[in-house]
């Protein structure tokens, strides 16, 4: 799947972008426990949205992480991995 | 001949309540138009056109609301139309409107906007708003909307050592003022022990860090000064305008902490108006969680990055201090009807600086700042406002 959705670059206007596998590992730069969930999401609930800034191409990445129920399972700077996707957005878990 | 103007004006403003409404979203609607047209002391036919701000009129049977608005005021021939920038939609339409006089289209118009929700419950609330995420990357992994600003908190609380004390002293605050505005939605003394015990909506965002939804309408008179001359009433000016963009999403920006459309937007604003952020004496911004007052007012250049939530622990920013943020209650005290707030925050403006804001004045006040966002701050419009 594709990660990133713009059709122009950001800094220079161009538009020719190459497809680049990317292997999914990354950092947690920020995240949020949810405990009132989105209707959809009511089975899963607690669980964790993540903002992940990936080691190998310059991107964040936003998923879903299940199994978070308190912050203390989850410090920021955690190395995660993008292992699927599915009604519940990118699913990411620890690497 | 289109001319353009030298000063708009705001001559009237009206609210209903915000909180949970009986009344149908037009009902709500044409009583704050009424209210702003009586406060003006204008006849409707004056209106030459309405600027309508709504984003989920469909929950209440609604779209389209701009000639529904214009028939049920008697002046369904004039032009209107409806905006939607989720959260900040009424700031963006007040700006379009702005422009539309400032450039000598109409010499008066109708600014309302309007929301009707609370009917809805909260987990449809919840749904319908993360759809003004950036639905691919957010709302579609299951964020919801304080959970996005949770994870701006998460940022800020690792970056700056800040602690959830510190941002529940914003909503302390916000509702300290709220108590004083009789239109406000949550009028209720809370302590800093309530808010740390209320209930976990998203890590580390607790319920009484959240504002509220609400229903509710707000809305102004924007003309030309020769027009507010003519009718001797009391006007304000506009003075400053600005908008700006951010990444939709999150995970777009180069800094989780920082929202660049308030930034763009105010430097905007000062510029226009003339000003710096030292001179404005109270602001009305956009604390839809306690952790987006704190960034709004770095944002603004009303304290430095990582200082925001040192100022509110010290009563910086409480009414009639350093500089008064949020004197109507805020997002937070006074309600978030969506599509009205940026126009409420206006209705605030009017009624600080024509000298109707009863107990919770702001002393001595002649510069007012808006700051109003869609989303996580997407779009942003900030406003600043003279006393006359």
């Amino acid at each position: 799947m594709h990660t990133s959705t713009v059709c122009f670059c950001k800094k220079c206007g161009f538009s020719k972008f190459e497809d680049k596998v990317v292997q999914g590992i990354g950092k947690v730069v920020t995240y949020t426990i949810i405990t009132v969930p989105p209707a959809g999401f009511e089975e899963y609930t607690p669980y964790a949205f993540v903002v992940v800034n990936l080691d190998d191409v310059d991107q964040r990445i936003s998923g879903f992480m299940g199994g978070i129920s308190t912050p203390a399972d989850l410090p920021v700077g955690s190395a995660v991995r993008v292992y699927g996707y599915d009604e519940r957005g990118l699913l990411i878990k620890f690497h | 001949m289109i001319k353009s103007v030298e000063s708009v004006c705001v001559l009237g403003a009206g609210s209903t309540k915000y909180g949970k409404l009986d009344d149908s979203i037009v009902d709500i609607t044409v009583q704050a138009s009424a209210d702003a047209i009586n406060s003006a002391g204008i006849e409707p036919a004056d209106i030459k056109a309405g600027y309508i701000s709504n984003v989920f009129g469909i929950a209440d049977k609604q779209v389209h609301l701009g000639p529904v608005i214009m028939s049920n005021l008697g002046i369904s021939d004039r032009p209107s139309l409806s905006i939607e920038s989720a959260c900040g939609s009424g700031s963006v339409s007040f700006r379009e409107a702005y422009a539309n006089v400032a450039a000598g289209f109409y010499d008066c118009l109708l600014v309302a906007g309007t929301e009707k929700v609370t009917h809805t419950g909260t987990e449809w609330t919840t749904t319908y708003f993360a759809y003004c995420s950036d639905f691919f990357h957010e709302g579609s992994a299951g964020a919801s909307f304080p959970g996005l600003f949770a994870a701006m908190a998460r940022a800020y609380l690792t970056e700056f050592g800040a602690t959830e004390e510190d941002f529940a002293q914003v909503a302390v605050k916000n509702h300290n003022n709220g108590i004083l505005n009789p239109k406000a939605h949550l009028r209720k003394k809370i302590t800093i022990d309530d808010v740390m015990k209320s209930a976990v909506v998203a890590s580390p965002l607790k319920l009484y860090d959240c504002c509220p939804f609400s229903d509710g309408a707000s809305a102004v008179i924007l003309c030309t000064e020769e027009f507010a001359k003519k009718t001797g009433g009391d006007y304000i000016k506009v003075t400053g305008s600005g908008r700006g963009g951010s990444p939709a999403a999150l995970q777009g920006r180069e800094h989780i902490t920082t929202i660049p459309s308030t930034v763009i937007a105010s430097r905007s604003a000062y510029k226009m108006a003339g000003i710096t952020a030292k001179d404005v004496d109270f602001a009305e911004v956009h604390d839809c969680f306690t952790i987006a007052e704190i960034v709004d007012t770095e944002d603004l250049g009303f304290f430095e990055k990582g200082k925001g939530v040192e100022a509110a622990r010290e009563g910086r920013t409480a009414l009639n201090s350093d500089i008064s943020i949020n004197p109507s209650g805020g997002l937070k005290s006074k309600g978030h009807p969506i599509g009205a707030t940026g126009v409420g925050q206006v209705v605030e403006m009017y009624d600080q600086l024509t000298g109707q804001a009863g107990p919770r004045t702001v002393h001595d006040a002649h510069i007012g700042l808006t700051h109003n966002f869609g989303a996580t701050g997407a779009s942003c419009a900030v406003h600043i406002f003279e006393s006359v």
